[in-house]
C-alpha cells in the first residue's frame, strides 16, 4: 500500500502536466514580436507612460500590417487610439481610428463598435457632442456590457453638454438597466450619469451621486473621470446654494486636473521627436483645470507642491 | 829668339843655361792665357755677332721726344739703342735701332713699340718693345710700328669733356623741372586746384576743426567703455587662465583616454545582445507568470489574456 502511494506521488507531476492547456488555434499571439509590442504597450499604458505605449502600439500595428492580419490590426489600432486619447492627443487618435478602420475592413475585419466607442469619446473631447452622441449610439450595439456602459456614459456626457435631454435620458435608462454584479467603473458611470440626469430637478441627490461616483473613480484609479465627477458635485452644490462646498469641490477637481495635464504635457524624448506635442492638440485636461480653477475663485494654487521657480 | 852672343870678358854672376828659351816660353804662355781669358769673357762672341737692325716707324705725331742714342727696352730690360732717326721719302719717320741679338727671339711680326717717358709725363723718352707671339720676324728687313703712350693729361681732358657732355642735358632738365615747380607753386598760391583750395580756402580747415571736435567728443564717450573693456580683458585673462589649467588637467587625463575608450567599447559591445536576451527572457518570464497564475494547483484559474484595452480605459 505504501509502495503504491509512493508510485502515485511520482506519477502525479505527469498527471498534472497532462492537465496543461490543450492545442490552441493559431492567432497573432504566436507572433512573438507583435505580442511583445502589445504587452509592452499595455504595461506602459497601465503605468501611465502613454508616450511609450503609443510607440509600442504603433510598432504592433505596423507588424500587424506586415502580418496582413485584420484582427491584429484592429486590436493594435484600437489600443493606439485609446492611448492617444489618454495622452490628450484627440486629433491624432481620430487619424489613427480612420486608418485602423480602413486597414481592418480591407482585410475583412469589421469591429466597428469598439472603434465607434473610441471615436465618440474623441469627438466629445473635441467639443463635437452631437457627432459624439451618434457614434456612442452605434457603440451601444457592442455585446459586452462594459462597452455598452462606457458608450452610455459618453452619450450621457455628450448629451448633457449639448443639452440633448432625450439622449441623456436614454443613456441613463441604459445604465440603470444594467444589473447584477457591476464593476466599479460601471457603478461610477451609472452614478455620474444619474447625477447629471437629476441635476436640474434634485441638485442635492445629484451632489451625493456625483461624490459617490468620484469615490468610485478614485478607487478605480481613473483620475480624469474623478475630477470631472468632483466638478459635477461642485456644480450641484452650487445649485444647492452651498457655495463653500462647491468651491472646495471645484478646487479639488482643478488641482487634480492640473496634475493630470502636467503629466500629459511632460512627454518623453520619443514624443518630442515625433512632434506629437506640437500638432495643435487641444490640451483638454489643462483647459478643464483652468475652468474649474476659475470657478473655485481666485487665490487657488493649482500646483501646491510644484518646485518653486528659481529666478 | 835671337841669341846675341856678346863677347864678354867678364864672367856673369849668375849663369843660366837656356835663358832665352825660358823667356820665349813665358811670352807664349802669357799669350795663351790672354786668349783664353778673352774667349772666356765672351768678348769675341760680341765682336763676332753683330747687333740686329730693327726699323721702327713712328706715328705721324712726331718722334715724341726720342733722341739718337736713346734707350730701347724689352720687358723692362735694356735691349738696344736708337742708332738714328730717319725720314723716308713718303714723309713718314722711322728710327733705326741696334737691337741686342739676345732680344731677337722675342721680337715677332705682331710686336709693337710704345714711346714712353721715363716718369710718365716727364723725363727722357724711350722705346718700349712688346714681346710678340706671332710669326718670326724677317730680320733682313725688320719693321714694327710705334705708338705714343697715352698722355694722362689728354685722358683727364677727355674725361672732363665726357662729364660735361653728360651733365649739361641734366642741368637743362633740372632747369625745366624747376620752372614747372615754380609754375605749380604759383598756381597753388593762386588757389587753383584741390591743393590750392586746401591752402587758400579756410572752409576746409574749419570743417576739419569741427570734425576733430566731434571726434574728441566721441573719444570722451568711448573712455568709459575703455574702462569696461579693461575689466572684460582682465576677466578674459582670468578665464584663459582657468582654461589653461583645465586644458592642463585634460592633458594629464588624455593618456588614460584610450584605455577608458577601449574599456567602454568592450563593455558596450555586448549591450545590444544583452538587451535582446533580456527582452526575450522577460517576455518568457511574463508568459511563465501567466501560466503559473492559471494553474489550479496554485489556486488560479485559466484566464484568457486580452491584448485589447478595457472599455473603461476609453476616457472621454
Amino acid at each position: 500500500m505504501k509502495k503504491h502511494a509512493k508510485l502515485l506521488l511520482l506519477l502525479a507531476p505527469l498527471a498534472l502536466a497532462g492537465c496543461g492547456g490543450g492545442q490552441e488555434a493559431p492567432t497573432a499571439r504566436d507572433d512573438a514580436q507583435w505580442d511583445q509590442a502589445m504587452t509592452a504597450g499595455t504595461d506602459s499604458f497601465d503605468l501611465g507612460r502613454y508616450s511609450v505605449a503609443i510607440n509600442q502600439y504603433r510598432r504592433a500595428a505596423t507588424l500587424a500590417v506586415l502580418r496582413d492580419d485584420g484582427a491584429a490590426i484592429a486590436e493594435a489600432g484600437y489600443n493606439l487610439a485609446v492611448a492617444q486619447l489618454a495622452a490628450d492627443q484627440p486629433q491624432a487618435a481620430l487619424q489613427t481610428l480612420q486608418a485602423a478602420r480602413q486597414a481592418a475592413s480591407a482585410r475583412g475585419n469589421s469591429q466597428a463598435t469598439s472603434f465607434d466607442l473610441v471615436q465618440a469619446a474623441v469627438l466629445y473631447r473635441l467639443k463635437q457632442p452631437q457627432q459624439a452622441i451618434q457614434y456612442a449610439q452605434h457603440a451601444l450595439a457592442d455585446p459586452s456590457a462594459e462597452a455598452q456602459g462606457r458608450a452610455a456614459l459618453v452619450m450621457g456626457l455628450a448629451a448633457d453638454e449639448a443639452g440633448n435631454q432625450a439622449a441623456l435620458q436614454q443613456a441613463n435608462s441604459i445604465l440603470q438597466g444594467l444589473n447584477g454584479k457591476l464593476s466599479r467603473s460601471l457603478q461610477a458611470d451609472k452614478a455620474e450619469i444619474a447625477a447629471r440626469y437629476v441635476l436640474a430637478s434634485n441638485p442635492a441627490q445629484a451632489a451625493t451621486l456625483a461624490e459617490q461616483a468620484a469615490t468610485l473613480r478614485r478607487d478605480d484609479a481613473a483620475y480624469s473621470d474623478m475630477s470631472r465627477a468632483l466638478a459635477l458635485a461642485g456644480t450641484a452644490a452650487s445649485r444647492m446654494g452651498d457655495n463653500n462646498r462647491a468651491t472646495a469641490l471645484w478646487a479639488r477637481a482643478a488641482q487634480s486636473a492640473a496634475v493630470e495635464a502636467d503629466n500629459a504635457a511632460q512627454g518623453d524624448a520619443a514624443t518630442l521627436a515625433h512632434g506629437a506635442l506640437s500638432r495643435g492638440n487641444t490640451h483638454t485636461a489643462s483647459e478643464d483645470a483652468q475652468q474649474w480653477g476659475a470657478q473655485a475663485g481666485t487665490g487657488l494654487v493649482l500646483r501646491p507642491f510644484a518646485t518653486p521657480k528659481t529666478p | 829668339m835671337f841669341q846675341i852672343r856678346l863677347r864678354q870678358k867678364v864672367k856673369p854672376l849668375i849663369s843660366l843655361r837656356y835663358a832665352d828659351e825660358w823667356v820665349g816660353f813665358l811670352v807664349l804662355l802669357s799669350l795663351v792665357l790672354f786668349a783664353g781669358a778673352v774667349i772666356e769673357a765672351g768678348v769675341l762672341r760680341d765682336w763676332l755677332t753683330p747687333p740686329a737692325k730693327l726699323r721702327v716707324t713712328l706715328p705721324s705725331g712726331g718722334v715724341g721726344g726720342l733722341t739718337v742714342g736713346g734707350d730701347v727696352q724689352l720687358l723692362g730690360a735694356h735691349a738696344g739703342t736708337i742708332r738714328s732717326i730717319k725720314l723716308n721719302p713718303s714723309g713718314d719717320m722711322y728710327v733705326l735701332v741696334d737691337l741686342d741679338p739676345q732680344a731677337k727671339p722675342f721680337i715677332r711680326r705682331d710686336s709693337t713699340a710704345v714711346i714712353r717717358k721715363q716718369f710718365i709725363v716727364a723725363g727722357s723718352a724711350y722705346l718700349d718693345l712688346n714681346r710678340g707671339h706671332g710669326d718670326p720676324m724677317d730680320w733682313s728687313y725688320a719693321v714694327i710700328s710705334a705708338t705714343p703712350a697715352p698722355n694722362p693729361a689728354d685722358m683727364i681732358t677727355a674725361t672732363l669733356n665726357d662729364i660735361q657732355a653728360e651733365i649739361m642735358p641734366a642741368l637743362g632738365n633740372a632747369r625745366h623741372m624747376m620752372a614747372q615747380l615754380d609754375a605749380t607753386i604759383t598756381d597753388m598760391h593762386a588757389g587753383k586746384g584741390t591743393v590750392g583750395q586746401l591752402m587758400t580756402n579756410d572752409e576746409l580747415i574749419r570743417q576739419a576743426q569741427s570734425a576733430a571736435v566731434s571726434l574728441n567728443a566721441v573719444i570722451d564717450r568711448l573712455k568709459p567703455i575703455e574702462g569696461q573693456i579693461a575689466a572684460i580683458m582682465s576677466k578674459t585673462d582670468a578665464t584663459m587662465g582657468n582654461i589653461k589649467s583645465a586644458s592642463h588637467d585634460l592633458k594629464g587625463a588624455t593618456p588614460h583616454l584610450p584605455a577608458i575608450a577601449s574599456s567602454v567599447e568592450a563593455s558596450t559591445a555586448d549591450l545590444p545582445a544583452l538587451l535582446a536576451q533580456a527582452q526575450t527572457t522577460l517576455y518568457g518570464l511574463e508568459k511563465l507568470t501567466d501560466q503559473l497564475r492559471g494553474m489550479w494547483l496554485l489556486g488560479g484559474q485559466k484566464v484568457e489574456k486580452k491584448n485589447r484595452l478595457a472599455p473603461r480605459q476609453v476616457r472621454p
